[in-house]
C-alpha cells in the first residue's frame, strides 16, 4: 500500500495526545507495513516545517522511497499541495493522508485513482486493521 | 515510549520511534490542533515563498 504524506501529519504526529492517529501512521510507515512516497520537493518542505527536529526530519527521509515526478500539476487550487498530488499520482499511490481537506487544498475524495484521507480514516480502512494490529503486537 | 490511537473503536499501543519519541516528551504539556497544524504548515509555505523571492523584489528598481 502506497501513501504520501502530508506534511501536516509529520507536524501533528510530534505532538503528544490521547488519540495519536498521525503518529500510528508514520509508524506504520517506519515499519515497512505501508509504503510512504515523497519526491524532492516534498522532502525540501518536511525539512522545512520540521527543520527544529532534525533527528526526525532523518527519520522521515530514511523511510520515504523517492520518485521523481516528470509533470508538474495545477490541479489543485493551493500551488504547493500540487507537489504532493504530483507524487501521488506518479507512484500510483492509493492514499494521500492528509487533514487539510478545506476548500482549494485536498477537497475532493479522490483524485483520479488516488483517495484523500484523513489519518483516522485510514487506519480504520480494511486493508490497514490487520497492518495496525502487526504493528501493535509487536 | 509508547502512543495510543482509536482504530475501529479499540485503543491501539504502538512503540514510537526514537525521534518521535524525543519530540513527544518534549512537547508534553502543549497541544497541536489539526487547524493549527494546517496553519503552521501554512505560515512555513509564505516564509519559504518570500525567502525565495526576496533576490528578485530586491533586484526590482
Amino acid at each position: 500500500m502506497r501513501v504520501v504524506l502530508d506534511t501536516c501529519i509529520l507536524k501533528l504526529a510530534t505532538f503528544p495526545r490521547e488519540n495519536n492517529a498521525s503518529a500510528l501512521v508514520f509508524e506504520l510507515a517506519r515499519a515497512g507495513l505501508v509504503e510512504a512516497w515523497a519526491s524532492p520537493a516534498i522532502l525540501e518542505e518536511y525539512a522545512d516545517v520540521l527543520g527544529d527536529r532534525p533527528d526526525f526530519v532523518a527519520e522521515v527521509v530514511g523511510i520515504c522511497r523517492m520518485c521523481h515526478p516528470l509533470t508538474e500539476l495545477r490541479i489543485i487550487r493551493h500551488e504547493p499541495d500540487n507537489r504532493f498530488l504530483e507524487c501521488a499520482l506518479a507512484v500510483n499511490a492509493d492514499f494521500i493522508v492528509t487533514v487539510n481537506t478545506a476548500p482549494g487544498h485536498f477537497d475532493r475524495e479522490r483524485f483520479q485513482t488516488v483517495r484523500v484521507v484523513t489519518p483516522g480514516q485510514l487506519l480504520n480502512s480494511p486493508a490497514v486493521w490487520p497492518l495496525v494490529e502487526k504493528l501493535a503486537g509487536s | 515510549m509508547y502512543a495510543t490511537a482509536v482504530v475501529e473503536g479499540r485503543v491501539v499501543r504502538f512503540k514510537l520511534s526514537p525521534a518521535l519519541a524525543r519530540a513527544q516528551r518534549e512537547n508534553r504539556g502543549r497541544a497541536l490542533t489539526e487547524q493549527e497544524a494546517v496553519e503552521f504548515i501554512e505560515a512555513k509555505r509564505r516564509s519559504r515563498a518570500l525567502r525565495r523571492a526576496k533576490p528578485y523584489l530586491e533586484s526590482r528598481p
